[in-house]
């Protein structure tokens, strides 16, 4: 009996010491009302000294590589501030890109396509102008600015430049034809998402520490997006480090550490554009549009 | 709640305890989670010195992990993208245990128990170089170490019912510092008051409730069955702290010196693979082996108690005497016994109890009696059995001394005893009749020698009469040389129930009623002749004993010895044939003849026509 017992218990000793092993985690569910940190970190500039990440960033939010469509319009409505003083931007953008003429940067990357010559199409009935559709690329030492085409803007600063009119909580028309003559005359309205007003502040994180608070006016959509540059000392133009997409909901704190990498001895100024856009895919007769829409609010200040 | 497992940290904050000695258990747990995993839980060692009990514990099992899969991501450079993460991680490496027991009654104790907490949150940096932007995926790790202490008394108001009152973290020691991030997930520590009635209304069935001022409350039952070597336990404990509540059934056996116990726990609630983080967060929790984040679990407890100190058993409340000792009956007390023992078991098992004694003078080595097994915290009635040597002698009564043991699985004796103890002189005889065999029996090469030498003397005369008569002829022949003759001697006043041996009967030439059936009795037997007491019991108490011997011959033979039917008896030997029995009165000693005639007369006024046989008052009784 006394043996029996004995293997018996060996036996669910042995069942238990070899059956699997330590218990894993028990899974959480983020669900917590707020999010107060970005939801997604990206590096746009990987080099801050590379010029193709300043010429398309002039606080419009537009950033490289364009999409690779038959039709990329861009409509963007800004707001640039600094300290007290603003001043808005307008501007609508259209690229027809020849997907026959691939644009590949010296490291071998393909950054797009050329841009081709159309009828220029109409933004709010107003015809667009084309203008060459130039990039620059290259460290200081050796920057080099090419042609890629054309493209058709309409732009506003304040009360100059052309009539464009965006409007926020309104639409905007698009119109296109391919052929001078005939009925196939592409046209479509797009909605302006609402303005976005942001904020910036130092506030404190869990362990006391300085952070930066970024507040604005939360709205309907998922998620907005805050870009984050600095402008380098002695250049007019700012570099685009990083995009951080954040849960609209009015607050974000961007970590310590992000904040504290930005060298100051080289970024006298830093820039916070808050983009809240809409992206849309469509097809219209033959060709693919992709549609960006967007109003921004970029925010200008010293180092803190 | 098997009461001989120590895994008790939990369940038993006062350290309360039963090990007598050192026990050490081992404790393994399956998470039913998935998958499901089993690992070692704890390790556990408890002693007892004197008063105190000491129980220290290691718990690599005792932990609770929570992983937090954020809803943030770098963009690698591939553009995949790269999760954050949070955990934290809870453990509690050691606990210890210490109680006192004051007096019977009352005892007190605490629990001490180490918890080690960390969390590790991954937060985002950046790189800025001279030619590159990145970033970068940091940990930031913190700890808190915490000591917490639970303690309280319990209360026996007897042995079957306890009462148990106990408070924890009311006073707790940390070490460490947290951020304000990291202070909502710390353990929590809600102060406790626990009270607890551990109730057993029958000896093997068990009932314990338990509530607690944090609004938990426990019931539990269990049943116990013993059998000859080992017992089983099964049980049921439910709980609830009013978010959660499940169940837990238990199944254990203990065999010798080694406990196992196979449980499970099952929750009511759903098993959830994840977990809402706000919850955690709002609530955390207090407990890491039973909590909401908890799986059901199957639990493996192995006990094994040694002993270095002997664990008295079984103890001794009273020894009686029942029966001095009459030396002569050698083997009487092999099956009357001459004392009886109340015995208790202190233990909470079945014991098995081997009883022994040695009388002083008598015995020469301890004399076991018959094993009686007693049932856990019962007590038994133990007789002690004993038998005297037949070289034994002594001609006058001596107060002795009596030494009785009970035994058990140990080696040495649990208890034992001594009392004093009469020991009769060898002649000395309790006045009945039965046992007056042992004196017939005493002198038996005495008597052979003696019936022989007689009977050689008379050899022409057996030799030339009728075989059929062998017996009866013998038998007047040692009747006329023995008995004829002597004297009819009463016992000494002062003591009425002594007996002379045969050879003492001779020497002497007289003695009374039952020295001279005594003497007659073993000459006769000697040589074969069967022979029985026939006991007479007067009203006036007074007794009277003569005999009746097998003449061997059958009823178709009785004319050889008479034509008077009425003189002999007709009985029925062993193996159905009927014979011829004579009655002597062998304090008729003139002739045989007449104490033939004598005993005629007795026996047939008191045995057979006032009914003597029948109402008892007349008794044969046969000597083998």
């Amino acid at each position: 009996m006394k043996k029996y017992f004995q293997h018996i218990i060996l036996l669910l000793f042995t069942a238990f010491f070899f059956g699997c092993g330590k218990p894993g985690p028990t899974e959480l569910i983020d669900d917590r009302p707020s999010e107060e940190t970005p939801l997604q970190y990206e590096v746009l500039a990987k080099n801050p000294d590379d010029a193709l990440y300043k010429n398309g960033y002039d606080s419009t939010g537009l950033v490289t590589p364009p999409p690779p469509t038959d039709v990329f319009l861009f409509i963007s409505k800004n707001i640039v501030s600094q300290q007290s003083l603003s001043i808005t931007y307008d501007v609508a953008q259209v690229f027809f890109f020849d997907k026959g003429k691939p644009f590949h940067l010296p490291d071998g990357k393909r950054y797009g396509f050329h841009g081709k010559k159309v009828i220029p199409p109409r933004i709010n009935s107003i015809l667009t102008r084309e203008v060459d559709y130039v990039i620059d690329y290259g460290m200081p030492a050796s920057v080099k600015d090419t042609v890629l085409g054309s493209k058709y803007v309409l732009s506003r600063i304040g009360v100059l430049g052309d009539s464009l009119s965006l409007l926020y909580n309104s639409s905007v028309k698009f119109e296109y034809r391919e052929k001078m003559m005939g009925p196939n005359k592409i046209e479509f309205d797009i909605a302006m998402p609402e303005q976005i007003i942001g904020n910036v502040s130092v506030s404190q994180n869990g362990k006391g520490e300085k952070v930066l608070l970024l507040t604005w006016n939360k709205a309907s959509k998922d998620s907005v997006e805050i870009i984050v540059g600095g402008k380098l000392k002695n250049e007019k133009t700012a570099t685009a480090f990083f995009k951080f997409h954040v849960k609209d909901n009015g607050q974000v704190i961007i970590p310590r550490g992000v904040m504290a990498a930005i060298p100051r001895d080289r970024f006298d100024r830093l820039v916070f554009s808050f983009v809240r856009k809409a992206v849309s895919r469509q097809m219209k007769s033959s060709l693919e549009f992709f549609t960006i829409i967007q109003n921004t609010h970029s925010i200008i200040i010293d180092y803190p | 709640m098997n009461k001989d497992f120590i895994f008790s940290t939990e369940s038993n904050p006062t350290n309360f305890s039963s090990v007598k000695d050192l026990a050490i258990d081992v404790l393994f747990g399956t998470e039913f989670a998935s998958p499901a995993a089993s690992n070692l839980y704890a390790l556990g060692i408890t002693k007892t010195f004197g008063g105190s009990n000491i129980f220290l514990r290691y718990s690599p099992g005792f932990f609770k992990e929570f992983s937090l899969l954020k809803n943030q991501s770098i963009v690698g450079e591939d553009s995949s993208d790269i999760s954050l993460k949070t955990d934290l991680k809870y453990y509690e490496y050691f606990s210890a245990g210490y109680s006192y027991k004051l007096n019977e009654k009352l005892s007190g104790g605490f629990t001490l128990k180490y918890f080690n907490e960390e969390f590790s949150q991954d937060a985002v940096g950046a790189v800025f170089s001279d030619t590159s932007i990145s970033f970068i995926r940091e940990t930031e790790t913190e700890t808190m170490k915490l000591w917490n202490i639970q303690f309280g008394a319990d209360y026996l108001f007897t042995p079957s019912l306890r009462l148990s009152l106990s408070a924890s973290n009311f006073i707790n020691m940390k070490n460490g510092s947290l951020s304000e991030t990291n202070k909502p997930y710390e353990l929590r520590t809600p102060k406790n008051v626990r009270f607890a009635l551990y109730y057993q209304p029958f000896q093997t069935v068990e009932a314990n409730v338990l509530y607690e001022t944090a609004n938990a409350l426990q019931v539990s039952i269990g049943k116990t069955f013993i059998f000859d070597k080992m017992s089983a336990n099964i049980g049921c404990n439910y709980f609830s702290d009013f978010l959660l509540s499940g169940i837990q059934p238990s199944l254990s056996f203990q065999y010798g010196n080694i406990c196992a116990a196979v449980s499970g726990v099952v929750y009511f609630s759903d098993i959830q693979k994840t977990a809402s983080f706000a919850d955690l967060t709002a609530n955390g929790i207090s407990n890491l082996m039973h909590n909401k984040f908890s799986s059901n679990k199957a639990l493996l407890n192995v006990s094994y108690r040694l002993n270095t100190e002997t664990e008295r058993l079984v103890q001794f409340v009273d020894v009686t005497i029942s029966n001095s000792i009459f030396p002569t009956f050698t083997e009487h007390f092999a099956n009357e016994p001459f004392a009886v023992a109340r015995v208790v078991n202190l233990s909470d098992k079945p014991v098995s109890v081997k009883p022994s004694s040695k009388i002083d003078k008598i015995n020469s080595e301890l004399i076991y009696s018959p094993n009686v097994l007693v049932q856990p915290k019962d007590s038994a009635t133990i007789p002690f059995y004993t038998v005297v040597s037949e070289d034994y002698f002594s001609p006058k009564h001596e107060i002795s001394f009596v030494n009785f043991y009970v035994t058990t699985e140990n080696r040495d004796a649990d208890d034992e005893m001594q009392k004093p103890l009469l020991i009769n002189s060898s002649n000395a005889w309790d006045g009945e009749v039965s046992n007056l065999r042992y004196f017939v029996k005493r002198d038996f090469n005495f008597s052979s020698a003696m019936a022989k030498r007689l009977l050689a003397s008379h050899k022409s005369e057996l030799d030339t009469t009728n075989s059929a008569l062998s017996n009866f002829l013998q038998a007047k022949i040692l009747f006329t040389e023995i008995i004829t003759g002597m004297l009819y001697i009463a016992d000494p006043l002062a003591s009425n129930d002594r007996v002379q041996f045969p050879h003492e009967t001779i020497d002497v030439k007289g003695g009374d009623c039952d020295d001279l059936s005594v003497c007659l009795a073993s000459l006769y037997e000697s040589i074969g002749i069967e022979t029985a007491f026939v006991d007479y019991r007067g009203n006036d108490f007074s007794r009277h004993v003569h005999l009746l011997f097998n003449t061997n011959l059958s009823p178709a033979e009785a004319g050889l010895i008479t034509q008077n039917d009425k003189k002999y008896y007709i009985r029925k030997n062993s193996l159905g044939e009927e014979k011829i029995w004579i009655p002597l009165e062998t304090t008729e000693r003139s002739n045989f003849a007449n104490a033939w005639e004598k005993g005629v007369e007795k026996f047939s006024s008191e045995a057979l026509d006032q009914l003597g046989l029948i109402k008892g008052t007349v008794q044969i009784i046969e000597i083998y």
